[in-house]
Order: C-alpha cells, then sequence, then structure tokens
C-alpha cells in the first residue's frame, strides 16, 4: 500500500467517524425531542393541533428542559449533599451533645460532691457552734447563778447591816432614853443571874 | 467611937473615876492636914467641918467626919478600886442622871459596892450593852436587827 492510499483511507475513515457522530447527535436530540413533546404533551399538542411548533419553539423548549434537567439535578445533588451534610452535622450534633451531656454530668458530680462537702463543713461548723454555745450559755448560766448567789448572800449578810445602819440613821435621836427604860429594866432582869455571878466579886 | 465601915456606895458616886477623884481629895485633906499641923495655923482637931468637905467627901458621912474616919474610908476606898469590878453599860445616848441612878441602883441592889461606867453609842441605836469583866451582854436594837432572818421578812423574795 502507497502514501495516496493510506492517506485516503484516513480521510475515508474520519469522514465515516463524523458521520457517526452526526447520527448519533441526531438521535439523541430526537430522543430529547421526544421525551420532551412527552413530557410537554399538553401545550404542545394543543400547539400541534392549532399550530405547527417552529424552531423557536423548540429551541425555547428545550432550553426550559435543559434548564428544568439542569435545576433538578441540582436538586438531587444539594439534596444528597444536604442529607449527606445533615447526617455529619447531626453525628457531630450527637457527639458535641454527648461531650456537653459528658461534662455537665461530671460538673453535675463533682459539684454534688462539693455541695455535699460544703454541706458537711457547714453542718459539722455548725454543730460545733452549737456546742460552743451551749457551752458558754452553761458557763454564762454559771456564772450568772453563781454572781447572782454570791450579790444574794452578800445582801443577805449585809441587809442586817443596812437595816441597822438605815434604821440607826432614822431613829437617831427619835427614841429618847426614858422610852427605852422598860425595856432595858426588862433586859437587865432577865439577865440578872448572871450578871449577879460577874459583880458579886467585889469584897471589902 | 465606932470604926468607920462602907456598907453601901453612895448613889453620887457611880464610876471608878469618881473614887479616884474622890481618893485623891482625901490625900490632899490629908496633905493640907500634915501642913496644918507643921505651920501650927489651925485647931488639929480631930473632928473636920463637913461642910467644908467636898461633896463627893460628904457623901460617905451621915454624921460627923473625922480623921480616923476619912483614914478608915481611904483604907476601904483603896481596897474597893484595887478588887472592884467595873460594868460598863453603854447606851444610845447620853443617859439623864435620873437614868443613871436607877440603873445604878439596880446594880447596887445586887452588890452594895458595884460600880458602873456609862458610855454612849448612837449605832446600838437602842437598849443596852453590859460589858463585866466576864461577859458581854448585847441586849441592844442593833443585835436585834442583825439577829432578823431577811429570808422570812421576804425581802429577798422578788431577787430570788
Amino acid at each position: 500500500m502507497n502514501f495516496s492510499e493510506l492517506t485516503n483511507t484516513g480521510i475515508i475513515s474520519w469522514l465515516v467517524l463524523i458521520l457517526f457522530l452526526v447520527i448519533v447527535i441526531v438521535l439523541i436530540v430526537t430522543v430529547i425531542i421526544n421525551d420532551l413533546r412527552k413530557q410537554f404533551k399538553p401545550t404542545v399538542s394543543t400547539n400541534a393541533t392549532n399550530t405547527s411548533i417552529t424552531p423557536v419553539q423548540l429551541e425555547k423548549a428545550s432550553e426550559r428542559a435543559l434548564k428544568e434537567l439542569v435545576t433538578k439535578i441540582n436538586d438531587e445533588v444539594s439534596s444528597k449533599y444536604m442529607a449527606h451534610l445533615k447526617s455529619n452535622l447531626n453525628k457531630v450534633d450527637e457527639t458535641f451533645q454527648k461531650n456537653i451531656e459528658d461534662s455537665v454530668k461530671e460538673f453535675n458530680s463533682t459539684l454534688i460532691t462539693f455541695q455535699l462537702d460544703v454541706q458537711n463543713k457547714i453542718e459539722a461548723a455548725n454543730q460545733r457552734m452549737l456546742l460552743a454555745t451551749v457551752e458558754s450559755e452553761k458557763q454564762v448560766s454559771a456564772m450568772i447563778k453563781s454572781k447572782k448567789e454570791e450579790t444574794i448572800g452578800k445582801i443577805d449578810n449585809r441587809l442586817s447591816e443596812i437595816l441597822v445602819s438605815y434604821l440607826n440613821h432614822s431613829l437617831e435621836g427619835v427614841i429618847d432614853l426614858s422610852d427605852q427604860q422598860d425595856y432595858i429594866f426588862e433586859n437587865l432582869e432577865k439577865n440578872k443571874a448572871l450578871i449577879i455571878e460577874d459583880i458579886n466579886n467585889v469584897k471589902i | 467611937m465606932s470604926k468607920y465601915s462602907l456598907k453601901q456606895m453612895p448613889s453620887e458616886i457611880t464610876s471608878l473615876s469618881q473614887l479616884q477623884q474622890v481618893r485623891v481629895w482625901i490625900d490632899e485633906l490629908f496633905s493640907k492636914q500634915r501642913s496644918d499641923i507643921a505651920s501650927k495655923k489651925n485647931d488639929t482637931t480631930n473632928k473636920l467641918d463637913k461642910n467644908n468637905l467636898p461633896e463627893c467627901i460628904q457623901c460617905f458621912f451621915s454624921s460627923e467626919v473625922t480623921w480616923e474616919n476619912l483614914s478608915e474610908l481611904k483604907i476601904q476606898l483603896d481596897k474597893i478600886i484595887e478588887t472592884s469590878t467595873v460594868t460598863t453599860i453603854t447606851l444610845s445616848d447620853i443617859p439623864s442622871t435620873e437614868m443613871k441612878m436607877k440603873i445604878v441602883s439596880w446594880f447596887r441592889s445586887i452588890n452594895s459596892l458595884a460600880m458602873v461606867e456609862f458610855l454612849t453609842d448612837a449605832s446600838i441605836v437602842g437598849g443596852l450593852i453590859v460589858r463585866t469583866e466576864k461577859r458581854r451582854y448585847d441586849l441592844s436594837l442593833r443585835k436585834i436587827l442583825e439577829n432578823v432572818d431577811v429570808n422570812k421578812i421576804g425581802i429577798l423574795n422578788d431577787v430570788q
């Protein structure tokens, strides 16, 4: 085979390939158009019944169909992505929530322990304070009682002196000796026997 | 002439101090007598003029006073001063002469030569305190008040 034969064979192959591609494209376009026709049958059929479909209308319809297809694909992709994202977010949320719950539980546990500790300490302090207060009250009561008894004792012991002092000042010069005469001799008579013993030693 | 004997202490003489005063007066009389004899100023008779004697000496004699009687009185007074037991009476106020005499008479009814000293202490309020050499008799109103049980009076009921 010579060079010219080779060149012709290549060109023919290319032409066949191009033709095949054109046929494929035409078939695809036909399929799409048919599909679109099926989808927009009422409109198209109305139009078909009344008027024939113009290329401009077909182009617009195709454009619209493409947009819808793109939108649909976009929606599907978005929904899948969002579902995936949502799933991941849920997982993150669950993990985060679990961590928070664990932290909260730990915090609550620590808080309860701390509260119990503080409460125990407060109760112990209150108990000590109560005991100290009771002890202090006892001491103060004992001290007051002792002081009271001491004071009453002093008053008791001193009251006679106070009364005498008061009466002495009150009665000074009031009771005349002549008024006491009967009392004086009455008492001398009561003690006469002893006085006789005492003063009968005088002998000449 | 009978020998002078002091049977009853004169009521005017109540205390030992008065008795000592009498004793001093008697000494003075004897001293004067000795000086008179020495100077031969007066008639040295045995009798003395009672009216010229101090009242505290006069009260010892109911009749005439002789130097012998006075000498005997001196001896007896010395014995009384030496041996007598003095009773001290404490009163709340200065006693009148009448009161003093009554109290002294009461003691003289027990012992005719009893000597009584009077003291005054207003703090006893009333009554008397008798003190002999052996005992002390607190018959004062103060003592009665001191023995009052204040609890029975009820003064401290509100406090207790």
